[in-house]
Order: structure tokens, then C-alpha cells, then sequence
């Protein structure tokens, strides 16, 4: 029995170790173009920032995958999969796979702009970007997209004492995670640290004669010796996509069951590739985090295995460090519910702000700026579909906070 | 099978022995912030409902965990956080249900109940009953087994 895992980030590596922790005797292939074993792409930024030594940011090492018999294909691209001789042809290679699972991951999204291929310009994905990141020794940079990957890189930059300008096309940072009013009080996080925000702004071109010299956007001109493209990411499907008989999602990501199997039998798909359903809303869409990667890397190795283990859905949930202060948003904000009637319970306290969404008086998200501690009580509230109400009449209930007492901790929230 | 910490939260009188004696074996101190063992209390009710670390057998902070700090003690079946992995992001408090794992002011760095591999301390520590410890029996499984086989194969004979 051979299984082939294409992508050896955490869905790749999550599905080949389940695989190897089910059956012992199956040969077990991780093919992927990147040289290292598997390390997290969330903490590079702690790496280019030198809080981090480099090779704290690796998950496993090469001994791991000895240890488990993983073998590995590091450093190879594949050219193709024929799927009729269920052979994946790489580097003139020919290799047979009885289950192929991809987990090819995702790519970061380059605006089409003059000037992008100069020296100094980076995107932040991949060890290789940081490693040459941290070489260009930037002095000042301008990071194009305030989302988690752009927060993370202002602040590692910043933290070298780099100068840095900040661009986002919409009208407040990190725009997905945070409504306005959070939204600004982490804007004035940056701004204490000296941090340029250009909100509303969109980049035009990058100038300059054999390096980066400058960045012209609809309203400046910055000079600047760096760029940071981090203005989101698409799922890496392009292996998929010449699988004729390969059925994608609306949003480009592969389509894939609850058993991770795509519409090809004998292939799986998991992590940034792929579609699935959102835990919450039912919606099918790219979530393209972490625990969802993990989490569909394993039920993918199961299946592979025969064990038919369903997924359950993605969720959100996403945090950053602001110059020591964390900020997580859970779920969705209230910008997601435009056309419907929403309600805010929004509070500044000791620890610091919260703000949690409801919607037909259900949990819906939370945004919290602070050091928090205890949010699993509202993401479970958010799971259970648990009513405002239900929670707001434990009050006092001492049959019911017998029955659920962490509903008490809930409740504070609340109060 | 893991083993567990089970709680009978009727007989506790929030005495705070367990986090006294969870903080010294762990930190060095009598700090009750720094248990990884701590009382819901809810006055007006007289409830008090010791909370930790379920060991639970899906954990969801395992999977939220960016750089893989939390992994399993096979003897015991304790969820133990590597301090040196950790790199306090605090993404796994955002998902326990129970307010399991929280965060030591001291270092920043997540910190959950490790069964203090296998002898815990809270459950000593408690005068009241509270907190009692139940040990895996890892046979559990196949002697069970092995008796569903004898009592199959006569069951067997008997319908033939």
C-alpha cells in the first residue's frame, strides 16, 4: 500500500503520520518542494524579528521522519499526476501511489504592479522569504496588506528598529479579524510604536532601478528600501487543476467531502488547497489556518486507512501580538452580518476590550484585545448555538450551573 | 484510556489546599494565580466547582497550537505543554471549553495540569474528598475484550 502526501507544512505532515500511526507496513511518501523537514510558517515573524533562533521554528526533524520510516521527497517539484496510472511523475521520477492525499497548501497573492520582481521586494511565506528577509537587513519598508501576516511583519520589522509604512486597501486594518472600533485601538498600538498607517490606500507601483527605491500609492510617495507583499493568499490548487475530472469550489480551493476525499477516488486533499464546510454557518469556503490544516490532515489520514472519521467543519480563529500585546478575533465580526440586525456587548475592563457579536441573539464572534485567558467559554457558546438568553438565566440557577458551572465564567462576560 | 483527575465539586469548600500545594510542586511558591488547578467560586450560591485539565481525547488546544508544544505522555495520558516549544500565543485558551489550560504571568507561557505524572499532588492536598485520582488501567480494554470472546464462542456453540 503506497501513500503519497504532496506538501509537507501541517496538513501534510498531520495526514502522513496518522497514516504511519494506523499502519505500520504501508509505505508512506511526503514529497515537497521546499528543502527543510516541516516547520510552523505563524512564527517566522519571531524569527525575522530575532526574538527566535531559527531553528526553534522547525516542527519536526529529519530524525522524526526516519523514526516513523516517513520517507521523504524534500526539494523536488512535481510535474504532473497521471491519475489512469495512479503515478505522480517528479523530477523525470515516476512514483506509484495507491492514495494520493495533496496538501499543497497556498500562495501568497501578488498584485499586479510595476516594479514587483525588484530586489527588496518580498512576500512572507515560506522559510525561504524570512532567511532572505533577514539578510536584506531592511531600514525602511513598506508593508502592502494589514492582515495577520502583514500586523506580524510590521511588528518583527519594527522591532529591528526598521522604519515602516503600512498600506491597506480597505478602510481599517486587518479588516477580516476586527471591526472599526477594536480595529482602531490596535491601529494606535502601531502608531506608538512609530508605524506609518495609510488606510483606504492602494498600492500603484514600486519604483526604482536595480532595487527598491520608492512606493507610489493613489495619495504618496514613499521611499523605502523594502517591500512587503502580504496582501492575502490563494490556495495552491495548480496540480489539481489539470486533473480534468478534478471538481473545485466556488472559491478556488479543491472540493472536497467530509472525508476529505476530492471528486477523483483515491485522492485526497487537505489544508490551504481545499473547500470545506464552516462549522458554523454551513457556508463552504477556504479557511486557510492552522487547526483547520491539522485537523483535515488527519481525518485524511484516517480516511486513507479506511477509518471514516467526518470532518466536523473549519472554524476561525486568529490572534496577533502587537508589540506585546495580544489581539484575537473568533468567528465573525460584525461587518460579515451588514444586512441583517446584529447586537454588540462590548466592554472595556481591567484586563482589557471585548467585544462579542450576536446575531438572532446567538454567539456568533469575539474580538478581544488584551491578555485573555478564559475566550473558550464564549467559542463553546459559539459552538453550542447556545441562546443569550439561556446563558443570561443561569443567574442564580443553581440547577443549571450544576449541571454546566463553566457557564458561569460565560456569564461574566455577559454581565 | 488516560487517567483523570475526577472532581466532586458538592464537597468542596474552596479551602484552596489544592492551589496551594499544585503552585509549590510546580513553581517553587504559594501562588494560588500559578495552579494549574482553580475554584469556580459562585458566593451567593455556596458553589465551588474545582476546574482543570480534562485530558481530553480530542484535545482541540493540541490542534490550535502553532508550533506543536502539546503533545501527549503516553504512561499517563496527560497533555503536557513544553515550556521551551511554548511561545505563549495563547491560541490553545481560546479554545478549551473548561478554562483548562491559562497562561503563567511569569513567563507567558501556557500552563495546564500535567497529572504531576501520575501521583498528583491536589488530590493529597484535599481534606474534603474532592479531587480523586483515577488511574488508567491500561488492561481495561482487552480484559473486557477477553471476555466477550469466551462468552461469543459459547454462544456460538450454542446456536449451532
Amino acid at each position: 500500500m503506497d501513500i503519497v502526501v504532496i506538501g509537507n507544512g501541517i496538513a501534510g505532515i498531520s495526514a502522513a503520520f496518522t497514516v504511519r500511526k494506523l499502519k505500520q507496513n504501508a509505505k508512506v511518501t511526503i514529497i515537497s518542494k521546499e528543502p527543510t523537514p516541516a516547520y510552523s510558517a505563524c512564527i517566522l515573524a519571531n524569527y525575522i524579528s530575532g526574538e527566535m533562533e531559527r531553528d526553534r521554528i522547525f516542527i519536526k526533524s529529519m530524525g522524526d521522519y526516519l523514526k516513523e520510516n516517513v520517507v521523504t521527497e524534500l526539494g523536488k517539484e512535481v510535474d504532473g499526476i497521471d491519475i489512469d496510472e495512479m503515478k505522480i511523475h517528479m523530477s523525470g521520477k515516476k512514483v506509484p501511489y495507491d492514495q494520493l492525499i495533496l496538501a499543497t497548501g497556498s500562495l501568497p497573492l501578488i498584485p499586479r504592479i510595476e516594479g514587483g520582481g525588484l530586489k527588496g521586494v518580498f512576500t512572507l511565506k515560506t522559510i525561504e522569504d524570512a532567511d532572505r528577509i533577514v539578510a536584506h537587513k531592511p531600514k525602511k519598508a513598506v508593508v502592502v496588506g494589514s492582515g495577520p501576516i502583514g500586523i506580524e511583519a510590521t511588528v518583527a520589522l519594527r522591532r529591528l528598529g526598521c522604519e515602516i509604512d503600512l498600506i491597506e486597501l480597505l478602510d481599517r486594518i486587518l479588516p477580516n479579524l476586527f471591526d472599526k472600533g477594536p480595529s482602531s485601538l490596535i491601529q494606535g498600538m502601531l502608531g506608538e510604536q512609530a508605524v506609518g498607517v495609510f488606510t483606504g490606500e492602494k498600492i500603484l507601483n514600486i519604483f526604482g532601478e536595480d532595487r527598491v527605491q520608492n512606493v507610489t500609492t493613489d495619495r504618496r510617495k514613499i521611499s523605502c528600501d523594502t517591500v512587503i507583499m502580504a496582501a492575502g493568499m490563494i490556495p495552491d490548487t495548480r496540480l489539481a487543476k489539470e486533473i480534468p475530472a478534478m471538481e473545485m469550489g466556488s472559491r478556488g480551493g479543491i472540493r472536497v467531502n467530509k472525508k476529505m476525499k476530492t471528486s477523483i477516488p483515491g485522492i485526497f486533499a487537505c489544508g490551504d488547497c481545499v473547500e470545506t464546510e464552516e462549522l458554523f454557518s454551513g457556508e463552504e469556503r477556504l479557511n486557510m489556518l492552522w487547526h483547520n490544516a491539522k485537523q483535515q490532515g488527519d481525518i485524511a489520514g484516517y480516511n486513507t486507512m479506511g477509518v471514516e472519521k467526518r470532518y466536523p467543519g473549519s472554524f476561525s480563529i486568529a490572534g496577533v501580538d502587537v508589540f506585546g500585546t495580544h489581539a484575537v478575533s473568533v468567528g465573525k465580526t460584525s461587518s460579515h452580518f451588514k444586512d441583517r440586525p446584529y447586537d454588540i456587548i462590548e466592554k472595556f475592563t481591567d484586563r482589557g476590550y471585548y467585544r462579542i457579536v450576536l446575531v438572532d441573539r446567538l454567539f456568533r464572534g469575539v474580538q478581544y484585545i488584551g491578555p485573555y485567558e478564559e475566550l473558550g467559554m464564549v467559542f463553546t457558546a459559539i459552538r453550542r448555538k447556545d441562546p443569550v438568553e439561556y446563558i443570561l438565566g443561569i443567574d442564580g440557577s443553581r440547577e443549571m450551573l450544576s449541571r454546566n458551572p463553566w457557564l458561569y465564567r460565560l456569564h461574566r462576560y455577559l454581565g | 484510556m488516560n487517567s483523570i483527575i475526577a472532581v466532586n465539586p458538592e464537597k468542596c469548600v474552596a479551602c484552596g489546599n489544592c492551589l496551594a500545594s499544585c503552585s509549590l510542586v510546580h513553581e517553587g511558591a504559594f501562588s494560588p494565580a500559578r495552579s494549574r488547578i482553580t475554584p469556580v467560586q459562585i458566593r451567593k450560591l455556596t458553589m465551588n466547582f474545582p476546574t482543570l485539565c480534562m485530558q481530553c481525547r480530542d484535545p482541540l488546544c493540541m490542534d490550535v497550537c502553532p508550533v506543536t508544544a502539546i503533545s501527549r505522555n503516553e504512561e499517563t495520558g496527560a497533555l503536557i505543554v513544553n515550556v521551551d516549544q511554548c511561545v505563549g500565543c495563547r491560541m490553545c485558551t481560546v479554545v478549551c471549553p473548561l478554562g483548562g489550560i491559562s497562561i503563567n504571568y511569569e513567563n507567558g507561557k501556557a500552563m495546564k495540569c500535567d497529572l504531576c505524572d501520575g501521583d498528583p499532588v491536589c488530590v493529597k492536598a484535599c481534606g474534603y474528598g474532592a479531587l480523586n485520582y483515577i488511574e488508567a488501567e491500561r488492561d481495561a480494554l482487552n480484559k473486557r475484550l477477553k471476555g466477550i470472546e469466551k462468552i461469543s464462542k459459547i454462544l456460538k456453540k450454542m446456536v449451532e
